[in-house]
């Protein structure tokens, strides 16, 4: 379970986030919405472990992230935008280091890795370099390093950005059969994806929570029952605009 | 396996395969023989210490040991790989000491290759090895405090040239550093110590003559201490 209390977050002067609560259990698919600059991004690395909130706190299963980072992260799987990895890797010698960071024992990673090449397809890449893949298998790839140790907490940012209509279906169904065991909290401000795979929905705009709802209740919160119109009523541009005209 | 292994096998293998851990190892060679043979007058001079080679070594790994640390957290941000370390359940000391020990280890084995140079030596004259083995000590030492400060300097910046030229200027300014001119006005009464204490090349310099006392040796465990702590602090902060 995550639990987020009263983060707010100032970069100088700027507040990234002000003053955001709410808690995830196990078993949701979270889609973290907002415009760009909402502060999305901030809010999954601050739950990540990789930003200190300027006030606030994250608790997940009842352990405060800032008491013990080490213990927390063992939780979580964090899977970053645009899938930075490292091209003189090849794919197994890559996996074998993240699952030496994780400490997996020789036989669960042996084990793992037999369902992630599996799960993923990765059998014909498995000896490659990194540097070599496609956009999409270096994808697989970062999604699959995400998992290793079977995280109960999987966080995603942007998972579908730059993903052809084939690699998003498979994403959207890797994230549906994940959450079975575990909570997908993701950020995307793609409304097809977010139809399709959350179960719940955070709105945030300009750093403040704005809506906490399912997909079909913000759907239907216009009489044009549109997704996608419900979000710009909703949001505004990072000039604090309403979207009405952009070009 | 253990986090720390993991990520120093994965630093050593990428200054490896990169190619600039091999450039590196080339030029030092290169350099570290000229200098020793020619402007050291290796054949000249009574050499039972070596003294034409260990004399020259920090300034030639000034000019080195940057190219190699300036990899170890710059490379990360430029990948944009940092987040996902960071996200890694590892403690920030394990990061950076894993990282460290890696170019110190290739450091090391840098410093093996001149091995020839005492081995030759020792076949024509009666070298004194005790003072051979503290000289090699004492590069050993330099090249920790070296590579710290590139430690420290490639997690502030995510520009290679930038973290080369921060790190030997960092470098150049230890080494040239005179804390006697700094505090003659202020403390004459205790220049001669302070002095003996905090310049680089009078600490340097009896170490490699044979004339160590564990305060020299203090001083350069101690600088790599202080430093390493504040990479951690470092990277444990940088993100916010």
């Amino acid at each position: 379970m995550i639990t987020v209390r009263g983060i707010s977050k100032y970069f100088g002067e700027t507040a990234a986030l002000s003053d955001v609560s709410f808690s995830i259990r196990k078993g949701e698919i979270v889609a973290l919405l907002g415009a760009n600059g909402a502060g999305k991004t901030t809010l999954l690395r601050i739950i990540s472990g990789l930003l200190t909130p300027s006030s606030g706190c994250v608790f997940i299963d009842e352990t405060d992230i800032a008491d013990n980072r080490v213990e927390v992260l063992q939780k979580i799987g964090y899977i970053a935008e645009n899938s930075p990895l490292y091209d003189y890797m090849s794919v197994y010698e890559f996996m074998n280091f993240v699952a030496g960071m994780r400490q997996l024992s020789a036989s669960t990673f042996s084990q793992r890795m037999e369902e992630l090449i599996r799960e993923f397809d990765l059998s014909n890449v498995i000896n490659r370099k990194i540097g070599e893949l496609s956009k999409g298998f270096r994808h697989r790839v970062s999604i699959a390093a995400g998992v290793i140790h079977n995280p109960e907490i999987l966080i995603m940012d942007e998972p579908a950005e730059g993903l052809d209509p084939n690699q998003k279906y498979a994403l959207i169904n890797f994230i549906k059969s994940y959450a079975r065991h575990g909570i997908i909290l993701l950020s995307t401000h793609i409304m097809e994806d977010v139809e399709a795979s959350a179960t719940r929905i955070l709105l945030l705009n300009e750093g403040k929570l704005v809506k906490d709802t399912t997909p079909t209740r913000l759907k239907h919160l216009l009489p044009e029952q549109d997704i996608s119109a419900a979000f710009r009523s909703l949001t505004t541009t990072s000039g604090g605009r309403k979207v009405e005209s952009l070009y | 396996m253990n986090p720390f292994i993991s990520l120093f096998r994965k630093e050593f293998y990428a200054l490896i395969t990169g190619g600039i851990g091999f450039f590196v190892l080339f030029i030092y060679i290169v350099i570290s023989y000229g200098l020793t043979f020619y402007a050291g007058n290796f054949f000249s001079i009574n050499n039972k210490r070596l003294y034409s080679f260990f004399i020259f070594q920090p300034e030639v790994l000034s000019l080195l040991l940057p190219a190699l640390s300036m990899h170890l957290w710059t490379d990360e941000s430029k990948r944009g790989t940092q987040d996902f370390l960071l996200s890694l359940p590892v403690k920030y000391s394990t990061l950076v000491l894993a990282k460290y020990s890696a170019v110190y280890v290739y450091g090391a084995i840098m410093l093996l290759s001149t091995l020839p140079l005492p081995l030759v030596e020792s076949y024509w004259i009666r070298t004194d090895n005790t003072v051979l083995i503290l000289s090699y000590v004492s590069v050993l030492l330099v090249m920790g405090i070296f590579i710290a400060i590139g430690s420290v300097v490639s997690a502030l910046s995510s520009n290679f040239i930038l973290t080369y030229i921060g790190s030997f200027f960092l470098i150049r300014l230890l080494m040239g550093l005179n804390p006697t001119l700094l505090v003659n006005k202020i403390v004459e009464k205790f220049q001669g110590q302070i002095s003996m204490i905090l310049d680089f090349k009078t600490i340097y310099n009896s170490l490699i003559m044979g004339q160590a006392g564990l305060n020299s040796i203090l001083y350069y465990v101690s600088g790599i201490v202080l430093l390493l702590w504040l990479n951690i602090v470092i990277i444990a902060h940088k993100k916010d």
